[in-house]
This record gives structure tokens, sequence and C-alpha cells, in this order.
């Protein structure tokens, strides 16, 4: 009787058994249920109603609105309009997890970096393989020239340092008539402005994954510091790395040269590419 | 130190949420009650079109003769 080796059995495993080995399959449960509670939030807020006897605001749980307050809460010990100490209690935790593990709130928890990835899945699966001609790749989303792509980058620094000043005098938090989290869960498209930022969003997302991460998230601006000073980040041996490049062309935020950039201000840790490399022990994640 | 990759979503969880239990825990879990209280509340806050047609009509309004004057 033939003996049937590991290799073999690796082959014949089928592709929905072979999902539960990957941690992406994690990551799409835990950010279901984010983007579930981001839905039951501003659902809530939207038949209880606002004031002392509403429900709470949806600005009153985004880790945001406390960078947007905490000039003026350590100034003063005043919050801006509809933030609370909420805010800086999930700020805190955000930061925390930031501390250890750089942008991976951006990866995994954050609702809108979910939708914006799903929206990309979507896109991909729309003008996939069978859309797409002899070659059989998607033509959605889109991958911007590298040298546009990394000057947009720098959008996200300055959205922050606008909202960093304009926080100083404000009565309101200054993204909130902006915001495509509060715009996309809130469900209050009552304004031109919010119609737009929802096409817009869609949109981009559409067009170039994780648009809203990559270039104007302002949030992530800040995170992105932690990924240089978080001890538990993704490591390539570049003994047992091929340099194929597979990482690189999957990654979510767009990382050229993968291996090279492991460290880099863009990586939100979702840790795709350690599903997707070819030799497990190539890339590793390490503590320290 | 080598890390499983699924032990990372654990210690993301713990820590996050940990750390929103430890605020709830000690009373800083507020979510109502900050509106209006900027410093410069009370001389910048929007007033509504309503309001402003209110202090508007409460001038042109003659009581003694109950007219409007406009």
């Amino acid at each position: 009787m033939a003996t049937v080796t590991n290799e073999q059995s690796k082959a014949h495993k089928s592709p929905r058994r072979a999902i539960f080995t990957k941690v992406v399959f994690l990551r799409r449960i835990i950010q279901a249920v984010f983007v579930g509670f981001a839905i039951f939030v501003g659902s809530r807020h939207l038949w209880a109603g606002s004031g002392p006897t509403g429900a709470a605001s949806f600005d009153a749980y985004c880790p945001f609105g406390g960078i947007e307050t905490l000039w003026q809460f350590i100034t003063g010990g005043v919050f801006l309009r509809k933030l609370n100490y909420s805010n800086l209690v999930v700020l805190a935790a955000t930061l925390a997890t930031a501390l250890v593990m750089g942008r991976a709130f951006c990866g995994w928890i954050c609702p809108l970096g979910s939708v914006q990835e799903w929206l990309a899945r979507l896109a991909q699966r729309l003008t996939g393989s069978r859309k797409a001609g002899k070659n059989g790749i998607p033509w959605l989303p889109v991958k911007l020239p590298p040298a546009v792509d990394r000057t947009l980058r720098y959008l996200k620094y300055g959205v922050l340092g606008w909202v960093l000043w304009s926080s100083v005098s404000a009565v309101v938090p200054p993204l909130e008539p902006f915001c495509p989290y509060k715009i996309l869960f809130h469900f209050e498209l009552e304004s031109a402005l919010a119609w737009s930022v929802f096409i817009v969003m869609i949109a981009g997302s559409l067009l170039v994954e994780r648009f809203w991460c990559r270039y104007l998230c302002p949030l992530g601006a800040v995170l992105s510091i932690f990924n240089k000073i978080s001890p538990l980040r993704v490591h390539t041996d570049k003994i047992v790395c091929t340099d194929c490049g597979l990482c690189g062309s999957t990654c979510g935020m767009g990382i050229e040269d993968r291996p090279e950039n492991i460290r880099s201000l863009e990586c939100i840790r979702c840790l795709d590419c350690l599903d997707t490399c070819k030799r497990p022990e190539a890339i590793e994640l390490k503590l320290g | 130190m080598r890390i499983k990759k699924f032990i990372f979503p654990l210690i993301l969880l713990v820590i996050f949420i940990g750390v929103i239990a430890l605020g709830m825990a000690l009373g800083y879990w507020q979510t109502k009650g900050g509106r209006g209280r900027g410093p410069q509340s009370e001389i910048l806050a929007p007033t509504t079109v309503s309001m402003e047609i209110q202090t508007i009509s409460d001038f042109d309004f003659d009581r003694e003769q109950s007219v409007w004057l406009l």
C-alpha cells in the first residue's frame, strides 16, 4: 500500500479546510465583530435619538475624537462637543496596542479599514479572472505609480496637522463634518457634503485598496509612528527569503519590497504576508 | 522571541479590551454630556436660523399696537 507523504497530503487539502490554517480567517471574524458593533452604535443612536434620554453619540466611541479633544482637555479640562471621557479611554486602548504591535488597530479593529478592505475584495472579484481577459489579473483595485503613491501617503500627516491646529480653538471636532467613519456608520446622509464624502469613500475604496488608510487617515498617521518602536513585529529572514515578491504583491497597503520594508510606517500588521509566503520560516512574528 | 501568528490577535484583543475595561472600572467611561462644554462655546457656538429670526422679530414687533413694523 502506497504511503501518503506530507506534501501529498498538503496538496490534497481542500481550500475550504486550508483557510482555517490562515490567520486571515480569524482577522475576518474580528473585523466583522467590530463592524457589527459600529453598525449597532450608529443605528442605536438613530433609533433612540440624542439628548439626555437618548443614546450616546457615535462620536463618543471614536479614538481619534480623543486626539481632537486632547488639547482642550489638557489645557482647560473640557471636551469638544459630542466628545467625552470615553474617547480618551478608547484612545488609550488604541495607543496601548500601538505601543506593543504598531498599527495593528488599523488592520484588525478599525471598522472603516475593514469596510474598505471588503470593498477592494469586491472590486477584485467583479473584475477578476473571468472578466479580465487572457492574463486573468483583476484591473481593480488599481496600483498607482510608485512616485504618486509615495507622495499621496504624506497627505495624512497634513490632515493630522490641520486637525491638531484646528482643535486648539475648535468647539466641535474639526474632522466631524468630513469624517467617513461617522458618515458610513451613522446612516445620516442629510447634507451634500456627507453624500460627497460617502461617494468618494466608496469609489476610492473600490479603486485603491484602503484608500483612506493609505492617504488620508489622521489616526493612521499617529499610529504609524509606533511601527518604528513597537517590539512585536514581522521579521524577515533574508537568508531563507527568496525575494519572490509574493508578499509585496498581495499587501493590502501596497508596501513594495516587503522584506526590505518590514518596519514600514504603512504596515498595518494584517499578517497577510505570513499567510501568503510559500516559505513560512522566511517571515515570522517576533517580539523584541 | 518567536510568536505564533494565532497568538497575535489574542494579544491585541486582550490589550485593547483590557484597557477599555480598566477605564470602565475606574469610572471614566462617560459617553454623554460633553456637548457644548468647549471653552469658547458660549461665544462661538452656532445658533440655528430660527433662533436668529426670533431675535430679529423681537426687535421689530410693536407690542403696544400689536403690529409688525417690517
